[in-house]
């Protein structure tokens, strides 16, 4: 069976998540890498924003500044989104362009990466799909957000799964004027997004997420994943990147 | 400064703020939760903005150009979208700045 790197659930800050994506890109351009799959937290709990957002159009700085929330702007397109370090889980999966789960379509790679996500839904007893370009919808509300870019001569898709959500929390860490917090716009915002815990009751665990994500990807990609860590030179790149980019107002202040 | 915000129907925002000085489009910036492939496209979108007569015929064949020099995807738009936020914040007129 194929095989794909696996670097297992591991914590870093915002800066060090989207560098070591990037640092496995550049290597496994370099041929210094081979193609992997792996899942993270973030801690401190962090914003991420899409390529071409404002930061200061996007998320309340302040609060972030005040609460310890790390702010980080990713390479891949798309929204905002609040990764709390007890809410969800990240996944990257990082390919080299021409790979079979890499098609060039875009809306088909999306689709076929997406289902890893889909089937670990399903393990853990929630029926989802995949809403184009980029959702993952169950009872039409969305449980998980996917993004892509492909540099570097590769494809990289990260994307995260809401295991709990807590809506005031994510309205106070992204930029809604604060008198727009209202009882209905939360109740709106439940009518679009939901959570593992929103749907099976609070009993669901971390670790119970990790091993559907890790059942759910290696079916839908049907690959073997085998245990691994970064290299010693991914490493040292991945932590000049998070420090001289992905910490530095000009990559995430650029828009 | 102008300024617009398009919803894509079924699809992403799109924002854009740029000036007009004499006669010609400057300091261009799109901002949204949309995607380019190749995401250097969208800076070179923007920059090619710069010196335009604020003419919607004139935008919009800058931007289809730009897509099909290099060969871009957008995903959740797509070119027209990009011009016809301009177009849109040039009728709506100079706005202070926020």
């Amino acid at each position: 069976m194929e095989e794909l790197r696996f670097l297992d659930l591991e914590t870093h800050s915002a800066a060090i998540n989207m560098a070591i994506d990037e640092a496995i890109m550049r290597s496994l351009r370099d041929g210094a890498a081979v193609p992997t799959f792996r899942i993270y937290r973030w801690q401190p709990s962090a914003v991420s924003i899409g390529v071409f957002q404002s930061m200061r159009e996007e998320v309340n700085l302040d609060y972030c500044k005040t609460f310890g929330i790390d702010v980080v702007r990713r390479i891949t397109g798309g929204g905002a989104v609040y990764h709390d370090y007890d809410g969800e889980i990240t996944y990257s999966v990082i390919l080299p362009q021409g790979h079979r789960l890499a098609p060039a379509d875009i809306l088909e790679s999306y689709k076929l990466l997406c289902k890893g996500i889909i089937l670990a839904l399903r393990h853990l007893g929630i029926k989802a799909e995949f809403r184009p370009v980029n959702d993952i919808v169950t009872g039409g509300k969305k449980i998980s957000g996917n993004a892509q870019t492909r540099r570097f001569s590769c494809l990289l898709q990260h994307g995260t799964t809401l295991l709990g959500l807590d809506v005031r929390k994510m309205f106070s860490v992204l930029r809604v004027p604060q008198e727009k917090i209202s009882d209905k716009m939360i109740d709106d915002v439940k009518q679009r997004v939901t959570s593992i815990r929103d749907v099976l009751g609070e009993m669901v665990g971390m670790t119970e997420l990790r091993d559907a994500i890790v059942a759910g990807f290696s079916e839908a990609l049907k690959v073997e994943l085998v245990p691994g860590a970064l290299s010693r030179t991914e490493w040292e790149m991945a932590n000049t990147l998070a420090r001289e980019k992905y910490s530095s107002d000009e990559w995430n202040f650029k828009r | 400064m102008y300024r617009s915000v398009y919803k894509v129907p079924g699809g992403k925002l799109l924002k854009v703020q740029f000036d007009v000085a004499e006669g010609r489009l400057t300091s261009v910036r799109f901002t949204g939760d949309f995607f380019l492939h190749p995401e250097e496209a969208l800076e070179e979108i923007e920059s090619r903005l710069v010196g335009v007569e604020p003419e919607p015929d004139r935008i919009r064949s800058v931007v289809e150009d730009v897509f099909r020099e290099r060969n871009v995807t957008a995903v959740g738009c797509g070119p027209a979208d990009f011009a016809e936020v301009i177009i849109d914040a040039l009728q709506r007129g100079p706005a202070e700045s926020v």
